[in-house]
C-alpha cells in the first residue's frame, strides 16, 4: 500500500485530503508544517509528499531545500493557490513532480496522485535555464513523464486570458512537446528539449526546440 | 430575469441593455433615479443595477427609497460605481447594496458577474444552495460523512484563526497576519466561498507587504462573510447528521471519484 505523507497548515485540508486517500486505500500520514513534514520523512519511508508551499515555521519550498542532503526522498506534489511564476519555478528547480491548483477536488486529487505513483521513484531534472514572470526557458530530457510535469506548471502560471483559450494552447503545447520528445529526442533520457514560454500582456507563446538532427523548432 | 438599469450615460445604458438582452433579460433602462423608481413602482424586477453617480437622485437614494418600503419581493439591488478601491466596495455594501460591480466592466462577463451576485436571490428557491451542497460533496469525492467532518473541523478552526487575524492586525504582526490569512482561505476555498477567500487573500497580502493600514477595512467584510458561511455550514451539517438523512438523492450521488478501485 503507497504511503502519502499530506502537509499542510490547514485542518480542513489535511482532512479533506486524507479522508479522500484513506477512502481510496492509500496509508496516509499527515504533518501540518515543514518541520513536521521533515521529521516524518526521516522516520518513515513515504512514495510520495503531498506539500502545501505557504506554511508556518517551515513552508514547502524550505522543505524542499532540506530534503537535498536525504536518502529516498519521496515524490513531491505540490498544491497550493499561488501561481506566481517565482514559487512555481522554485519547486520545479526543487524537483518537484506535479502541480495540484487549490482548491482541491477528489477526481483531481486522485488522478495526480495516481500518475505520480505509476512513473519511476526518479523525478527526471528539469533544468530552469531562464526564470521571470515573462520568459521561461526549461532544458528537459526526453522522458514522457516530463510532458504533464512541465505542462501542469507552465499552464499555471499567471496569465491574463480566458480559460477556454489556456486550454486550447495547453493542448497544442502538449502535442508539440510530445512530438519533440518521442520523434525529435527518441525517448532518449540523455537528450533534452528546449522550451521556451514567452508571456505579455494578450500573448502566449510556447517554443519547443528538439534535439533531432534536423533540430527542429515548433512554435 | 427582468433587470431595471439606471445610468445617466447614454452609451452605457445602449451596450449594457443590447448585452443583457442578448443573455436573454427583459431590460428597462432609464437614465435616472426618479425614473428609476417610478419603474419600479409600475412593474416588479427581480434585479435593479444603479450607477451611483447620478444627477439628481443617485443610485445610494434609489436604494434607500426602495429599501424604506415593505415590499413583499425583495429584489436584488447593485451599485454600478467607476470607484474601484475595496473603500468604496466596502461603503456601498455597508449603504444595503446586495453587490458592487466596477466599472469599466467587461460586458462578456456581465452575466456571469450577475449570475454570481444573484443566484441565491433570484433562483427557485432552494435551487443555488442544493447545487451548492452538491459541488461540495462531488469535491469530496461523494463522502457524505468526510464532508461534515471537515464541517465541524472548520467550525471549530475558523473562530481561531479569526481571532489569530485580528490580534495580528491589533498588534501590527504583519507576518502572523499573512499566515493566518493564508490559511484561512484554504479553509474557505475548499467550501466554495469566494468572496471569503478573496478577503483572506487581500488580507495575506498585505500581510506579506508589511503594510496593514487597510487591514481593519478588509476585516470587517471577513467577519460578515464568515459568520454566513458558518450559518450555512451549520444548517448543512444540522439538515444531514439527522439518522437517515443521509440518503437525499441529490446529495448522495456517486462520482467518478468514489467508483474508483481502491490501490
Amino acid at each position: 500500500m503507497p504511503a502519502i505523507l499530506v502537509t499542510d497548515d490547514d485542518a480542513t485540508t489535511r482532512q479533506m485530503v486524507r479522508g479522500v486517500l484513506k477512502k481510496a486505500g492509500y496509508d496516509v500520514s499527515v504533518a501540518a508544517d515543514g518541520f513536521g513534514a521533515l521529521r516524518a520523512i526521516q522516520k518513515k519511508r513515504f512514495d510520495l509528499v503531498l506539500l502545501d508551499i505557504w506554511m508556518p515555521r517551515m513552508t514547502g519550498l524550505g522543505l524542499l531545500g532540506h530534503l537535498h542532503g536525504e536518502k529516498n526522498i519521496p515524490k513531491i506534489v505540490v498544491m497550493t493557490s499561488d501561481q506566481t511564476s517565482d514559487t512555481l519555478l522554485d519547486a520545479l528547480r526543487g524537483r518537484v513532480y506535479q502541480y495540484l491548483k487549490k482548491p482541491l477536488d477528489a477526481t483531481t486529487l486522485l488522478t495526480t496522485v495516481e500518475n505520480a505513483l505509476s512513473t519511476s521513484p526518479e523525478v527526471p531534472a528539469i533544468e530552469v535555464v531562464s526564470a521571470n514572470a515573462q520568459w521561461v526557458e526549461l532544458m528537459v530530457p526526453c522522458e514522457r513523464s516530463v510532458v504533464s510535469r512541465v505542462q501542469s506548471f507552465l499552464m499555471h502560471m499567471d496569465v491574463d486570458l480566458p480559460d477556454d483559450i489556456i486550454e486550447k494552447v495547453g493542448y497544442a503545447f502538449r502535442e508539440l512537446l510530445n512530438n519533440a520528445i518521442e520523434w525529435g529526442g527518441r525517448l532518449d533520457p540523455n537528450l533534452k528539449v528546449r522550451v521556451s514560454y514567452i508571456k505579455t500582456k494578450k500573448m502566449l507563446m510556447y517554443r519547443v526546440d528538439d534535439p533531432g538532427p534536423a533540430s527542429e523548432s515548433r512554435t | 430575469m427582468r433587470i431595471l438599469l439606471a445610468d445617466d450615460q447614454k452609451e452605457i445604458r445602449l451596450l449594457t441593455v443590447n448585452q443583457l438582452q442578448r443573455d436573454g433579460h427583459s431590460v428597462v433602462a432609464v437614465s435616472n433615479g426618479q425614473d428609476a423608481l417610478a419603474e419600479f413602482a409600475r412593474s416588479p424586477f427581480d434585479i435593479l443595477l444603479l450607477d451611483e453617480l447620478m444627477p439628481g437622485m443617485s443610485g445610494v437614494d434609489v436604494l434607500h427609497a426602495i429599501r424604506s418600503k415593505q415590499q413583499s419581493a425583495r429584489p436584488l439591488i447593485i451599485a454600478v460605481t467607476g470607484y474601484n478601491t475595496e473603500q468604496d466596495r466596502t461603503r456601498l455594501l455597508r449603504e444595503g447594496f446586495d453587490a458592487v460591480i466596477g466599472k469599466p466592466f467587461r460586458l462578456d462577463s456581465m452575466e456571469a458577474t450577475l449570475q454570481e451576485v444573484s443566484g441565491a436571490s433570484v433562483s427557485p428557491a432552494g435551487t443555488r444552495a442544493q447545487r451548492e451542497a452538491d459541488n461540495l460533496l462531488e469535491s469530496v469525492g461523494g463522502d457524505q460523512q468526510l464532508l461534515l467532518r471537515m464541517i465541524r473541523t472548520f467550525l471549530r478552526d475558523a473562530p481561531k484563526r479569526m481571532a489569530q487575524i485580528e490580534s495580528a492586525i491589533r498588534s501590527q504582526r504583519a507576518h502572523h497576519l499573512a499566515s493566518s490569512a493564508h490559511a484561512l482561505k484554504g479553509s474557505v476555498a475548499i467550501f466554495g466561498a469566494t468572496a471569503a477567500q478573496q478577503h483572506c487573500q487581500e488580507l495575506a497580502e498585505l500581510g506579506r507587504r508589511h503594510d496593514l493600514a487597510r487591514a481593519p477595512d478588509i476585516l470587517a467584510p471577513l467577519k460578515e462573510e464568515i459568520a454566513k458561511l458558518e450559518a450555512n455550514l451549520r444548517g448543512y451539517a444540522g439538515q444531514n447528521s439527522r439518522p437517515g438523512a443521509g440518503g437525499r438523492p441529490s446529495l448522495g450521488r456517486p462520482t467518478s471519484a468514489q467508483k474508483r478501485k481502491p490501490r
